[in-house]
């Protein structure tokens, strides 16, 4: 059995996708950076979960609120899920900004979820303010919505080379000679950070560039 | 020539009058229904077999409970559209109490069931006894008991999602056949007919469907408690 990018709590066979905890882990520390001690904003970040019972969400989770336990001053005002729902994260963040103002960043779960997200710290005109850091498959929407200023960081775990692992995966399941459940494999697709001054158009790919 | 042919073959007058029977209300969505299987069974390649069926079954049983106590309501002549929220909360109910409490399935179904009370209860109080208006105040507690849910499912989904049943009993209810046919459709259809020979064979029952406004607090919180009853074989499923 092989399993595709959002891992459950029970293993499989194989594993091609993204390491969930790593994720979390770089995009803490983005947040850290960005909000903590030295950077004299207010600390106070937003977290947008995406699938309550997905296990990547509890990856990440484990991985922000272990690195916010080390940063005292960083704050999580609100944790709330958004079910990878643009509208949803879009009202969301409306509400906390309402609330507190004076936010900080947002950690979401997924780019395509958390441009709801951008869209209203834009329309509340506090881009410069509010750092949203969020994961996604490195898709030239991505891209995009960072050169438009949605999206502050997009921690990318390369959808097509996923593709590419998986069926190298598949091909070896088939042909070992080892009985099912007998080997264990975890490929974890490398990481790419997409913000700003780093994307190009060899890391955001389109569906054209695939065919 | 055209309009001889028209008079003389078409069957108006036996269409009219079969229009007007006290049935024909209930026969044209029956008669949609079948249409419609009749209809995919022949354009979907898988949809006649057994598995398919059955899966269906088991969904149709899900919003069949459902109907029944928004059925019950509506007889009577009032209206519940809280019904989908007390049913998520439900289901959350069972699943925290069988999946992560780790309670025996027969006290997480009293569980269950007294939530179904309660909503019902707060329902019917504001409706029967203090006379509000039935669409709005439904309205309102729907969006109270959606909003309880997500703040409780929020705070439970890691246990919810790491923890599993031991319990045979639970996949019986969720994944269990008697004869063939998926247990929650049974049970639905028990409960369907159960209801039936009460509305229409029981005093209590006429005087359900008699009065409409009168027992409008009785209503709800039966409803409430009809489609709950079988909650922990919907809960299963989610």
């Amino acid at each position: 059995m092989l399993q595709v990018n959002l891992e459950t709590v029970n293993p499989t066979n194989t594993y091609a996708g993204a390491d969930w905890v790593k994720v979390g882990l770089i995009e803490a520390q983005a947040l850290v950076d960005h909000c903590g001690k030295e950077s004299g904003k207010s600390g106070k970040v937003a977290i947008l979960e995406g699938q309550p019972t997905a296990a990547s969400n509890l990856y990440e989770l484990y991985a922000y609120y272990h690195v916010f336990a080390d940063h005292p001053e960083i704050q999580v005002v609100a944790d709330q899920a958004a079910t990878y729902d643009p509208a949803k994260a879009r009202a969301i963040t409306e509400t906390v900004l309402q609330q507190h103002p004076d936010l900080c960043g947002i950690v979401g779960n997924w780019d395509n979820q958390d441009v709801g997200a951008g869209a209203a710290v834009q329309a509340a005109g506090k881009s410069g303010q509010v750092f949203i850091v969020t994961s996604g498959g490195g898709s030239k929407t991505g891209c995009d919505n960072i050169s438009k200023g949605l999206l502050s960081e997009i921690v990318s775990y390369d959808v097509p080379l996923q593709g590419d692992a998986l069926n190298q995966a598949i091909v070896e399941l088939l042909l070992s000679p080892a009985k099912a459940g007998a080997i264990q494999t975890t490929y974890f697709t490398p990481l790419t950070l997409q913000t700003k001054d780093t994307i190009s158009p060899r890391q955001c790919w389109t569906f054209d560039d695939l065919k | 020539m055209l309009a001889q042919l028209r008079y003389r073959y078409f069957p108006d007058h036996l269409i009219g009058e079969i229009l007007t029977k006290r049935w024909i209300d209930n026969a044209i969505p029956f008669l949609v229904l079948l249409v419609a299987i009749v209809v995919f069974g022949i354009l979907l390649p898988g949809f006649l077999t057994i598995n398919n069926l059955s899966d269906l079954g088991r969904q149709f049983a899900e919003f069949g409970l459902i109907v029944l106590g928004l059925t019950i309501v509506m007889i009577s002549g009032g209206i519940d559209l809280s019904v989908a929220s007390v049913y998520t909360l439900a289901v959350l109910l069972s699943l925290i109490c069988v999946n992560v409490e780790g309670w025996p399935v027969g006290l997480s179904f009293l569980a269950v069931m007294a939530l179904g009370v309660v909503c019902g209860s707060i329902n019917g109080y504001l409706i029967g006894y203090l006379r509000l208006r039935a669409f709005l105040t439904t309205l309102v507690t729907l969006i109270i008991f959606r909003s309880i849910y997500d703040i409780v499912f929020l705070r439970t989904s890691t246990a919810i999602i790491s923890s599993l049943s031991d319990s045979d009993l639970w996949t019986f209810i969720g994944e269990g056949t008697v004869l063939g046919v998926p247990f929650t459709l049974v049970v639905t259809a028990v409960i369907a007919i159960a209801w039936h020979i009460v509305l229409s064979r029981t005093r209590p029952g006429w005087r359900l469907t008699g009065s409409a406004a009168r027992g409008a607090r009785h209503i709800t919180r039966a409803s409430r408690c009809a489609a709950q009853f079988a909650q922990p074989t919907s809960g299963r499923q989610s």
